[in-house]
């Protein structure tokens, strides 16, 4: 008689044994398996819901991957993309190129705790988390390369994470700090229990949303898809903060719960905010930005928080302030720069602007003015009076953009480390700095760069620098300046 | 010697770099940085007369004082806004 799959299941996934001709300290150093150390002891008792066999695994993969081919394979077909709204397209292209090889670099992450992992059944399913980022960066390059005969900068689903684009240093410093250049330990409270289990709903879930609202079937079901494994493969973080609070680990876990959640909350801000409330088109807009990160990534984070008795991060006043302002401000940045992105970047329309105010009761007042004078611009000077005279200040943490949140609201500050001044864009990245200096404080940004003489600081010369090496390659206004409401106002004027 | 400043204009959303020597004046910086901003994202404040510089703790700066003697070094915030 066949064997239960619970009657052998804990014999396949718990196999930790002792070591006879190693210690366990020196199997699982400490530097690379995460503090506080802890015998295996403290581990025996990690366990997550999904409890997967690699059988189960490829065969649940291969249906996932079978479904996501065969709506490719029928909207080929119909020919839908040639129909898709251009400003999505540019998300698509946003996205695939902030994501894709990410996503391969994030199965270090998901390696380093497949071997320093304390518990085996943590190890498996680490493994599994492995297998599942490759596939999260196959699968966007397929599709973007299947989208290069419509836009040749789909190739920046593979390039962007080679080039020293500023947002891809960004996105880079970011997941180096979360997981690359992290223990095993540190890697499952700062990925799968900060970033996957709560900020990919809101890449993969939201965004799928919007994109049915769009039309984009095929990136519809990819990112669906793609959230069904990190939902799975996100479950290593809650049993990994328990053993750690269970040894008195408070302090540091909650300092890596704050720092994360503030560092991905920026490149959220960045990448997923400018994207569903300026790329995404007004009516495939399910929420705004504000909405979802309220309604599906804090009010989670708040339940997990009090779970394990952990408090809510020092800065969350400012970050709650921050929603109404700070995505806002960015997308001014990518307007103006749009040069130096991958995609081209949509002045806002009356009926984009009456969206915004709606969601966002103080946008007219806060930012509709600074967009007029842009518009007025394009008026009287064309594309090259709207285009910035001088580099934008970074951040030496987050490594984005310093903007206010809005007129009068400026966070920017400085600090010094061994006689050198720093810029943040806040005092939360402030605040992460001075908690680690030492492991911060040696990465130049690209303003850094400039006066080190590693980086040109003619601007043309530092586009190219970034691997934006031809005009074609480099954004621009989506419309080419070219507004259908201008055109409407000057008529009827 | 450059210095470089990062430059925040009242009413603009962006901090820019700004670049001086030590014996440039400050009203020169906050010059620079209100051309560059004025021009593209802020519109001129009707009747204004000047503009207004300040460093990282608010402390009102001389514009005519050179970057050196306004203890502005490499690095450092300086805050700009037009005055009616």
């Amino acid at each position: 008689m066949a064997l239960r799959r619970d009657d052998w299941l804990d014999l396949a996934r718990k196999v930790d044994w002792e070591y006879t001709y190693v210690t366990e300290r020196e199997m699982f150093p400490e530097v690379i398996a995460g503090e506080p150390w802890l015998p295996h002891s403290a581990w025996a008792e990690w366990e997550e819901a999904y409890r997967s066999t690699y059988r189960e695994y490829v065969e649940t993969q291969l249906e996932k991957d079978n479904s996501v081919f065969a709506v490719r394979d029928v909207l080929s077909k119909a020919k839908i993309t040639e129909r898709l709204d251009p400003s999505w397209m540019q998300l698509a292209k946003f996205h695939n190129g902030a994501i894709a090889v990410g996503e391969y670099a994030a199965c270090l992450g998901e390696l380093r705790m497949a071997r320093f992992g304390r518990d085996s059944a943590w190890r498996a399913m680490a493994n599994l988390g492995a297998l599942d980022e490759i596939r999260h960066c196959q699968i966007p390059l397929l599709l973007s390369h299947d989208l290069l005969k419509f836009d040749p900068n789909f190739d920046w689903a593979h390039k962007a994470y080679h080039t020293n684009e500023w947002a891809m240093i960004a996105a880079k410093h970011l997941f180096d700090d979360m997981f690359t250049a992290a223990s095993a330990t540190d890697t499952a409270l700062q990925l799968t229990f900060v970033f996957e289990t709560g900020f990919t709903n809101l890449q993969f879930i939201a965004m799928a949303a919007m994109a049915d609202g769009a039309n984009d079937h095929v990136f519809e079901k990819a990112l669906a898809s793609i959230q069904t494994d990190e939902s799975r493969h996100a479950q290593q973080g809650h049993p990994v903060l328990r053993a750690v609070l269970n040894a008195g680990g408070k302090e540091h876990a909650q300092f890596l719960l704050d720092k994360m959640w503030w560092r991905s909350y920026r490149l959220f801000l960045a990448l997923t905010g400018t994207s569903m409330d300026y790329l995404t088109p007004v009516g495939a807009r399910k929420a705004s930005f504000k909405e979802f990160m309220v309604e599906w990534i804090m009010d989670q984070f708040v339940k997990n928080l009090e779970e394990f008795g952990l408090e809510l991060p020092w800065f969350w006043d400012l970050f709650v302030k921050e929603l109404d302002y700070s995505h806002h401000s960015f997308q001014l940045g990518l307007y103006q720069y749009r040069q130096t992105l991958w995609i081209d970047e949509p002045m806002p329309s009356p009926e984009d602007r009456a969206w915004l105010q709606e969601k966002y009761p103080t946008w007219e007042e806060t930012f509709g003015p600074i967009w007029d004078q842009i518009e007025k611009t394009w008026e009287t000077r064309g594309v090259n009076g709207t285009l910035p005279y001088t580099l934008p200040s970074l951040c030496n943490l987050c490594q984005l953009p310093t903007a206010f949140l809005g007129p009068k609201m400026l966070t920017a500050c400085t600090g010094e480390y061994e006689g050198r001044k720093y810029l943040f864009c806040s005092e939360p990245c402030k605040w992460i700095f001075f908690k680690q200096p030492e492991r911060f404080a040696g990465h130049k940004n690209v303003i850094d760069r400039v006066f080190a003489g590693e980086c040109p600081s003619d601007y043309n010369a530092v586009l190219e620098w970034m691997g934006l090496e031809s005009v074609e390659e480099q954004g621009r206004d989506l419309h080419n300046g070219d507004h259908p409401w201008r055109r409407t106002s000057v008529a009827a004027g | 010697m450059f210095i470089h400043l990062h430059g925040y204009f009242e009413g603009d959303f962006l901090g820019l770099v700004c670049i001086g020597m030590g014996d440039t004046k400050v009203g020169d910086v906050a010059t620079q940085l209100s051309e560059w901003v004025l021009d593209l994202r802020v519109a001129p404040l009707p009747g204004a007369t000047g503009l207004e510089a300040r460093n990282e703790t608010g402390e009102l700066l001389d514009l005519n004082a050179t970057l050196d003697e306004a203890g502005l070094q490499a690095g450092d915030i300086l805050r700009v806004k037009q005055v009616a």
